[in-house]
């Protein structure tokens, strides 16, 4: 705006000085109009009075003439000039105007596009959310369909705890029972001596048959079971270290001295293989020769009872 | 709950199945304290008329008079084979032997006898796991030798056999010295020596003055003895093979008890020249003397610890005679090892260093004893009277000792075990001080 109003100036000026000087150089060129007759002026010297007489009125008249001409001229121009200015003034307005009329426009079309923008931003976020919470949904109802079945489960296994609890509870009736039969079969038989070891054949049988029968039903007969094995397979060692001892001749040499043998039997008792696995070779010769002799030891009926004599390891100590 | 008692069933479930695959372990703590029995087959003569000796009654006898074996009976052998190969052995099960010796003894060309014999380990021939292949025979030896080696070549087998199934060696080729008084010889006192049974017998020395206390070198080449030849007691070494004779000791009244020292370097002796009876040591190179017991108690009967480290010897410190003991290597302090029995004397310790085998006075009067030096127990072993003077075979598994029987003192034999005793053969007069020769 500045510019423009310093533009403005420069043109009027500019003007008035132009004028100022065609006025100038018009008054110059009347001075030597005179000048331009002087030197001529020796040369008349002799004509002294031949001057011209001017009339004042007709200077003043002419003066005044020229000067209303000037100020007219000035006027006119000034005149000029202020249209140009205004002129000027007007098209920069209009200029400025359009100008802002664009920025405006401009700034409305960022300012849409923003919005523009904005709304898309929304929009998705929007979406997001929406999808989130659609997996949220979808996760929460499969949770639930988890703990739901969890309860199903847990429900079914208490059940089944239950029933295993009751068939437990039945199995160890029913071991108490084998039990207390057993043993009063096992009284039984002690009474009739004389048929005490068809008897007790039968009873091992029957019992070993319950037991076999049961096996895989519960654990505490099978307990019960490893523990009639158990006391059968006692007895039946016990047979076999008083036997060796009457077998095994030892000698004051021997004192704290040992010896370990791997005894292997048939299943009818007999001597497999005697080996001596560590200890004193000449206390190892005599109760190999001690287990030798015997050659053959008793078994029992019972085949489990047999298989778990039939490895032995002896350890002889003095 | 339902989850522990899972697991204890499949515990017992993993306990029982592996039971089944592990071995049964018992334990055999006791025994018969009896000998073993074995059987010796008469070697099976090839040859014209008899032969020099019956080895196999040589070797059963030695290895019977050791305690550890019972020979069969010769009329409870179930067959007599001279080889292995021909060994039955189905007849052999029911006899209950534990090893079997077969052998067969010939002329050999060129004089000599040939002697061929097996020991045949019956444990393994019996064992049914026993490869066909493997021959269960623990000896299979053959020498030939001259007539008069016949006999001591059989206790050279016992030997081996006793070696081979008691994993010691055997004392069957060793020799015996004794003292023989008989009083219709010329010279009444006699030093002799035989084989540990008593056969072969030789006099190494006549003495009209008594002779006592042979005791063996190291080496088994020298005896030293005391005699009263000249007219008190002296000691003197003798090299039995030579006949040289060497003075040792000769103080003023006793010169007693030489014992070699394991190394053979020193002597131990008894001597009373300032009173009461003391030990010595006297070094056999330098022939220095050291007093080893002090005071006014006597003290004699020194034995070496097998270490040579100590000295047992009997002194009557305590009153009645007991056996002590005393330390050469630090301050001669000495301990009393024998507490039961009114008396304990004659003291002679086992190779082991382990048992005392001693003359015993108890209410059965005196017997040989065997004390357990680290339990303290006493066993006594004879029941013949008025034993004295007990030795130890070499590897400690008999003992010979002098005892009275009949009117006469005579040598006898009693096994370590106290399981076998018998009266040696010994010819006239009475015998006294046997001592066992080392090893040969």
């Amino acid at each position: 705006m500045k510019k423009k109003a310093n533009g403005g100036y420069f043109w009027a000026i500019t003007l008035s000085l132009l004028l100022h000087g065609i006025l100038i150089v018009g008054m110059l060129w009347g001075a030597d109009f005179e000048s331009l007759k002087t030197p001529t002026q020796p040369k008349a010297a002799g004509q002294s009075i031949q001057a011209t007489v001017i009339d004042p009125a007709l200077v003043s008249a002419q003066a005044k003439k020229i000067r209303d001409q000037q100020a007219l001229a000035k006027q006119q121009e000034a005149d000029r000039l202020r249209k140009l200015e205004q002129k000027a003034q007007q098209i920069e307005r209009q200029r400025e105007q359009e100008e802002q009329r664009l920025r405006d426009l401009q700034k409305q079309k960022l300012l849409a596009e923003k919005r523009a923008r904005e709304a898309e931003k929304k929009a998705k976020e929007a979406e997001e959310k929406k999808l989130l919470l659609a997996k949220q949904q979808e996760k929460a109802r499969e949770e639930k369909l988890k703990a739901e079945e969890a309860v199903r489960l847990a429900q079914e296994q208490a059940q089944l705890a239950k029933l295993e609890q009751e068939k437990q509870l039945e199995a160890q009736r029913q071991a108490q029972a084998a039990t207390r039969e057993a043993e009063e079969k096992r009284k039984a038989a002690e009474l009739e001596a004389a048929r005490a070891q068809q008897q007790k054949a039968e009873r091992e049988a029957a019992l070993n048959e319950l037991f076999s029968e049961l096996e895989s039903e519960t654990e505490q007969l099978s307990s019960a079971r490893a523990k009639y094995v158990a006391d059968e397979v006692s007895q039946w060692s016990n047979r076999y270290v008083v036997m060796i001892q009457q077998k095994w001749l030892v000698d004051s040499s021997m004192q704290s001295k040992g010896c370990r043998l791997n005894l292997r039997l048939a299943p009818d008792g007999l001597v497999l293989s005697v080996t001596a696995l560590s200890g004193d070779p000449v206390l190892c010769r005599s109760a190999k020769a001690s287990v030798v002799s015997i050659n053959k030891f008793p078994m029992p009926s019972g085949s489990e009872v047999v298989e778990k004599l039939r490895n032995i390891n002896l350890n002889f100590q003095l | 709950m339902v989850i522990a008692r899972s697991l204890f069933a499949a515990f017992l479930w993993i306990v029982s199945t592996g039971y089944a695959y592990a071995a049964l372990e018992l334990y055999i703590t006791e025994g018969v304290n009896s000998a073993r029995s074995i059987a010796i087959v008469p070697f099976k003569w090839q040859g014209a008329g008899k032969p020099p000796a019956e080895v196999a009654k040589v070797v059963a006898s030695d290895l019977q008079r050791s305690g550890k074996f019972s020979p069969l009976a010769m009329e409870k052998l179930p067959e007599q084979p001279s080889h292995y190969d021909e060994v039955d052995f189905a007849k052999w099960s029911a006899a209950g032997v534990d090893a079997l010796v077969t052998g067969t003894i010939s002329q050999a060309e060129g004089g000599g006898y040939l002697i061929r014999y097996q020991l045949i380990d019956m444990v393994r021939a019996n064992a049914q796991d026993r490869p066909a292949a493997e021959l269960p025979i623990l000896l299979n030896h053959q020498k030939t030798v001259t007539a008069e080696q016949v006999r001591p070549y059989a206790h050279r087998i016992s030997d081996l056999i006793y070696q081979a199934l008691m994993g010691e060696k055997g004392a069957f080729l060793t020799r015996i010295a004794y003292v023989v008084i008989d009083d219709k010889a010329k010279y009444r006192y006699q030093l002799r020596i035989a084989d540990y049974d008593g056969y072969n017998e030789r006099t190494v020395l006549n003495s009209s003055q008594p002779l006592m206390s042979p005791a063996w070198s190291p080496d088994g080449e020298q005896l030293a003895y005391v005699s009263f030849e000249n007219g008190q007691a002296q000691v003197f070494i003798m090299n039995i093979y030579t006949g040289k004779r060497e003075l040792i000791s000769s103080f003023p009244r006793h010169n007693g008890s030489p014992q070699f020292s394991p190394d053979g370097s020193k002597l131990a002796l008894v001597l009373s020249k300032s009173g009461s009876l003391h030990l010595y040591l006297l070094d056999l190179k330098t022939k220095n003397w050291k007093q080893i017991t002090q005071g006014r108690s006597n003290n004699t009967e020194p034995f070496w610890d097998p270490s040579g480290n100590s000295l047992i010897f009997t002194s009557d410190r305590g009153g009645k005679p007991q056996i002590y003991r005393v330390d050469l290597k630090g301050d001669f302090a000495v301990n009393r090892l024998t507490w039961q029995g009114s008396q304990n004397l004659g003291g002679q310790l086992t190779p082991d260093g382990k048992h005392l085998i001693m003359v015993h006075q108890s209410d059965s009067g005196y017997n040989i004893a065997k004390q357990d030096l680290q339990l303290g127990t006493v066993e006594i072993l004879t029941n013949t009277t008025l034993d004295e003077s007990p030795s130890l075979a070499p590897n400690g598994s008999m003992v010979i000792y002098s005892s009275v029987y009949g009117n006469s003192n005579v040598l006898s034999l009693v096994s370590i075990d106290g399981r076998f005793k018998a009266r040696l053969p010994v010819t006239q007069g009475r015998v006294r001080a046997p001592a066992w020769s080392p090893f040969q």
